[in-house]
């Protein structure tokens, strides 16, 4: 039996995370370099610092901020019709000089006016019209048929079109037209030019033309006797034909009308023949005999059931790996240790994943039960997933599917069977259970839990954690949905009364709340617990949602059911999602699929009040900052060879006469600024951190350090602390605090699961932003895992490290958080930033080793939605801008190093038109404010009105407001946090004058201090609330 | 004569009483009783929310618990000096301070029961690596895991 671990875990490792989109190929070459770093010394000690930078100095202007539009003049250089495309790129075939790439900026098209075939058509063909010339095609309407089309989560259209001349299909010519949200029209593909003077009626007839084919094919592969018994049986297919035109990618000479037969001679073989029309010779012949075609076995199951399944057969040796999925890559595959698109079972041969095996046969015998329910339940739920739901596979991306069975816990039999993230682990059951693999219900469950993962990747504790356990239930009893009982089929019946380990219909399941198989129905029954309970009762809480799902499923019938908890999963539900949120997300996701008054928005009402989760204001956990006042400016880095300023400052609009330079320093790195937006600091050439003043018209600059030590610096959003990095290759980010005045080191690590993997994980961290917060900085690191089967892999990934820790106001622990659990082959992200206004908002640098693609990326933590904002020639260094609705960075533009700029849309993770070049010659630019956000302070000092009572405060959730109107007003009463972040809102419009009393819960805020506002129209009150 | 004696019987009582009360009282705790340090390592989560969890007294004494069944059964003991040792790497590693709670549908934990208080590190999520000292120390106890030879 062939060890496949260390294969298996690279692939664990760098699995496909499906928030990543796949993007096109390109020739781009940048990327960010591992550095030539040195060993760091030991017994460095680090410097004292004196200089004690002024914390949140504000800079105050008069009037409001309007929100910018940018000056026509930017945007002048974009089309303004079809006539006038301006290519962005050409690629050529270096044979033909036909283009294989051409990339034009244009306007962004409608969505809304290509939704028919015939509007998709008719928008490509005008487009090739358009570019006709550079393509070298002559009629194009007449010469291209559309074939598919679709849009991706992007919102871009991809469309293929098939080329014909007269009629005549020409083979293998097809091109894409690709249209971006952003503007640009891609198209590539091969096709031919239009072929002149050739003759479309063939001489020679299609049966003359298949009979020479077969002359020549005997003379290489044995043809089998066809007979029709023996044909229909194994399926022996018949030879296929068709008239098309072969072109000079093929013939190496002039494009030439043939006849094409695909030809079967035997049960094992296919070849293609192309035989010229006109002459009968054989223009073209291969065999095309696929070498990696699926098999099937039938195998007996845990349950004695006997299952067909699908198999790969390689030199002999059977593996249990089913490639006959649509979503299977045969090109991108290599099987059979590194499948992509399969559903593949492996075996752990009684370890705790130590040891992974392929589970192979050498004969398509399989004796394993565990594997095969294991298998054939793994593709049981791949098709409910896809052909309920659409969804191909657990990443809805066509990943691999892993099951492994025969797996431990400790060492000791698994009464267990878990999801870890990759792969779906089966235990062989001890004291309460059998084989866990043998109930279809549990691989649904798991199988289930992956797709949460990918999508609202719900916290897995608390509420959160409940949902996300109910939801795997949910969808395990809609995959095995003769019954709405969970486990029956491998539940002991001397260990569960009922037969079952949970039950929707019925969550108490035969108990009585001290039985762990009992389960709460309803929110008068919820277990308050703590973390150390179940991770606050997540399989035990799960039973209130599941019952709410019960009663819901059986009001309008599992079909509907399953679609509305479907979409409320992936449209609706977040990280953080309570239940109340839970009951928001079914009801919006059914009045999406059937309307506001339909029954099925109805009776989702009925079945959260049946237990007991009411309707009210759902969390908002995506909480924006308060607003900053300050002038916004851009602070970039001169790079033009004739000028010997280095950083200097410009207005937002790029406007040249606005431009001031502050400094001849020449910078390591792009700099770091405060939220006030008083000082930047920067490592220069001689690697000494120095800090200089933004204002214009100021000219000071000085040394934080002097040491020759540094390579990098952050300072925090407040200027209280820095974060630094060493020139060496080292492990640790150095974190000072100016109160304490002392350095705290704090050293990176990385996961690893594998023993035979060597990692060393992070080498060093590089690009440091600190959050708003101060407590946690995002960062870059070059990683590599050391394989010594092959190839060290090497890639960049961002993680968020704390370093400091509010409450107790001292330093945190240094745990580390990534950005993304795994990342795809070949990718790397780096130089991270968090947005302006949004904590939860992050953009970076996306860049594939293998195709050159290069990205300004956006990610939404909350939600898990990523968004491409750009594709770029080279990093890009992003920055938000002050309102987070726009967004600038370095590219390139007619072959020069500019600071370009892009509108984003309201989730600040995707464009909303196209890049404009605002400074020429520059980089690494970064938009700032001076001045400060509104404060606590601020809040603090609005008018008074006694008429307002809040009670009680202290208080440990539930709060009383109570107040009086002389007269019908709009009230605002919202809840902020002691950063002045916006914790609670609740609108109250036109209320009657008189007496009001306001609920407002705090149970789902931590305990501090919170300050609460009620706003009746021009008359506030605010106070500081305790939370306990 | 008899006052040997009695001296030599109220040495024999005192020996008897004493070694009997020593030995009655280390079989006697359990983590539920036990009014010193322990530290509570253990396992669990997936589809069916079991844990097994395994406790060290600073007395030496190992427990299993098994969240379906709730009761404690005793295994053979563990060397005291590795249990202060483990105490004294818990106090490194800081866990009376520790916020890094991150279960998967998998997770382990350890956790330092002390004057009546726990303090718990979680983990399991991808996204939140363990820091390996953490999980060094928990392989290491695994290994003082032994089955009860009584």
């Amino acid at each position: 039996m062939k060890n496949v671990k260390t294969r298996i875990t690279l692939i664990l490792v760098l699995s496909i995370c499906c928030a990543l989109p796949v993007m096109s190929q390109s020739q781009k070459t940048a990327k960010k370099p591992a550095k030539s770093k040195k060993i760091r010394p030991a017994g460095y000690t680090l410097p004292k610092i004196t200089y004690k930078p002024a914390t949140s100095p504000v800079y105050r202007q008069a009037g409001t901020m309007k929100v910018r539009t940018m000056p026509k003049l930017q945007r002048a250089y974009l089309a303004k019709d079809r006539s006038q495309l301006k290519a962005l790129a050409v690629h050529r075939q270096p044979e033909t000089g036909q283009v294989i790439l051409l990339k034009t900026a244009g306007k962004a098209y409608d969505p809304a006016a290509m939704l028919t075939d015939r509007q998709v058509e008719d928008a490509s063909i005008a487009y090739l019209e358009s570019a006709a010339a550079v393509l070298g095609l002559e009629n194009v309407k007449g010469s291209f048929d559309l074939s598919v089309h679709h849009r991706d989560k992007l919102g871009h259209t991809h469309v293929k079109l098939q080329q014909y001349y007269r009629g005549i299909p020409v083979y293998a010519s097809e091109i894409m037209v690709h249209f971006r949200t952003n503007g640009e029209q891609v198209v590539n593909g091969r096709y031919e030019a239009s072929p002149k003077g050739l003759n479309v009626s063939p001489t020679i007839t299609a049966r003359a033309s298949e009979d020479l084919a077969k002359i020549h094919l005997g003379q290489r592969s044995r043809f089998i006797e066809k007979q029709p018994r023996i044909k229909g049986s194994l399926n022996l297919r018949e030879t296929e034909t068709e008239l098309v035109i072969l072109g000079q990618l093929y013939t190496k000479g002039k494009p030439e009308l043939v006849w094409h037969h695909t030809l079967y001679p035997n049960f094992l073989e296919r070849w293609e023949y192309f035989v010229n029309a006109h002459t009968g010779e054989i223009t073209l012949f291969y065999d095309h005999t696929c070498s990696i075609d699926p098999d099937v076995a039938t195998a007996t199951d845990l349950n004695g059931d006997d299952r067909t399944i699908n198999v790969y057969e390689e030199a002999g040796t059977y593996y249990m790996l089913d490639i006959s999925r649509g979503m299977f890559n045969a090109n991108q595959s290599d099987l059979p240790d590194d499948p992509v698109g399969a559903i593949w079972t492996i075996d752990a041969q009684n370890t705790d994943l130590d040891n992974i095996f392929q589970v192979s046969s050498p004969n398509n015998t399989w004796t394993d039960a565990s594997a095969v329910s294991a298998h054939f339940n793994a593709g049981l739920t791949f098709e409910y997933f896809l052909n309920t739901h659409g969804r191909n596979s657990i990443d809805g991306n066509g990943g691999t599917i892993i099951s492994v069975v025969n797996v431990t816990s400790n060492g000791n039999p698994m009464d267990n069977a878990y999801w870890n993230g990759q792969v779906m682990a089966y235990g062989n059951g001890d004291q309460a259970f059998t084989p866990l693999a043998g109930a279809l219900d549990v691989a649904a469950h798991e199988m289930t839990h992956g797709v949460i993962s990918k999508t609202a990747n719900l916290e897995y504790m608390f509420q959160s954690g409940a949902i996300n356990e109910s939801i795997a239930d949910i969808f395990g009893a809609m995959v095995d949905r003769d019954d709405w009982q969970l486990g029956e089929d491998i539940c002991l019946q001397s260990v569960f009364p009922s037969g079952a380990l949970r039950d929707l219909e019925d969550p108490h399941n035969g108990g009585t709340p001290d039985d762990f198989f009992y389960q709460p129905a309803n929110m008068s029954e919820f277990q308050d617990l703590s973390s150390f309970q179940d991770n606050g009762g997540v399989h035990i809480n799960s039973g209130i949602p599941n019952h709410a799902f019960f009663r819901y499923a059986t009001a309008i019938g599992k079909d509907d059911a399953e679609d509305v908890y479907y979409k409320a999963l992936t449209d609706y539900l977040t990280r953080s999602s309570q239940f109340i949120d839970l009951r928001i997300a079914v009801i919006q996701a059914a009045t999406d699929l059937f309307g506001a008054s339909s029954t099925q928005v109805t009776e989702a009402r009925n079945a959260f009040d049946d237990v007991e989760i009411f309707d009210a204001n759902g969390g908002n956990y995506e909480v924006d900052l308060s607003e900053h006042e300050g002038q916004d400016w851009i602070l970039g880095y001169d790079i033009n060879p004739a000028n010997s300023h280095t950083f200097f400052i410009s207005d937002i609009t790029g406007s040249p006469t606005s431009f001031e330079a502050l400094t001849t320093t020449v910078s390591k790195r792009k700099p770091s600024i405060p939220d006030a937006g008083g000082f930047a600091l920067f490592v220069d050439t001689d690697n000494n951190i120095k800090i200089f003043d933004t204002d214009k018209d100021s000219t000071k600059e000085g040394y934080i350090t002097d040491d020759e030590f540094w390579d990098n610096v952050a300072v925090s959003k407040d200027g209280s602390k820095l974060a630094g990095i060493s020139i060496y290759v080292d492990t640790t980010i150095y974190v000072y605090d100016f109160g304490k005045e002392e350095w705290k080191e704090f050293t990176l690590y990385n996961p690893t699961f594998d023993s035979t993997i060597t990692t060393g994980g992070p080498r060093y961290a590089d690009a440091l932003e600190w959050d708003y917060s101060g407590e946690f900085l995002i960062y870059d690191a070059y990683n590599v895992i050391e394989n010594p089967g092959g190839e060290d892999i090497t890639y960049w990934d961002v993680n968020f490290i704390k370093v400091w820790d509010n409450t107790a106001d001292d330093f945190a622990d240094g745990e580390v958080t990534k950005l993304f659990a795994s990342l795809p082959e070949d990718v790397s992200i780096g130089n991270p930033i968090f947005s302006k206004n949004s904590p939860y908002i992050v953009a970076y640098d996306y860049w594939d080793d293998f195709s050159g693609d290069i990205f300004v990326q956006a990610a939404n933590i909350e939600n898990g939605e990523v968004g491409t904002i750009f594709s770029n020639d080279l990093l890009g260094n992003p920055s938000y801008s002050k309102n987070d609705d726009q967004m600038v960075f370095t590219t390139i533009m007619s072959s020069d190093t500019v600071i370009g700029i892009i509108d984003l849309k309201d989730n600040k993770i995707e464009p909303d038109g196209s890049t404009a070049q605002l400074i020429i010659l520059a980089k690494w630019p970064v938009w700032y404010s001076k001045g400060h956000r509104v404060s606590v302070e601020e809040l603090e000092n609005l008018s008074g009105d006694p008429l307002i009572q809040v009670l009680p405060n202290p208080t440990s959730g539930q709060l009383t407001i109570e107040f009086q109107l002389e007269a019908s007003r709009d009230v605002n009463i919202t809840l902020y946090d002691i950063h002045g972040r916006e914790m609670v809102h609740l609108a109250r419009p036109a209320m009657n004058a008189g007496h009001h009393r306001e609920s407002l819960s705090l149970d789902h805020l931590p305990a501090g201090t919170y300050i609460l506002t009620v706003d009746k129209e021009h008359v506030s009150r605010a106070c500081r609330l305790i939370k306990f | 004569m008899a006052k040997l004696y009695k001296l030599r019987l109220f040495l024999l009582w005192f020996t008897l009483a004493f070694f009997g009360s020593t030995s009655c009282n280390s079989q006697k705790h359990t983590p539920e009783t036990y009014e010193k340090r322990q530290i509570t390592i253990g396992s669990g989560g997936g589809f069916t929310g079991f844990v097994t969890a395994y406790t060290f007294l600073e007395n030496g004494q190992v427990f299993k618990m098994e969240s379906q069944k709730k009761t404690y059964e005793a295994l053979e003991k563990a060397p005291k000096k590795e249990i202060k040792n483990a105490l004294k790497k818990l106090d490194s590693i800081n866990i009376k301070h520790s916020e890094f709670k991150h279960p998967g549908n998998m997770y382990k934990f350890i956790e330092l029961k002390e004057d009546d208080q726990s303090y718990r590190i979680t983990w399991g999520d991808n996204k939140h690596p363990v820091p390996p000292d953490v999980q060094t120390l928990y392989d290491h106890l695994m290994t003082l895991v032994q089955p009860s030879k009584e």
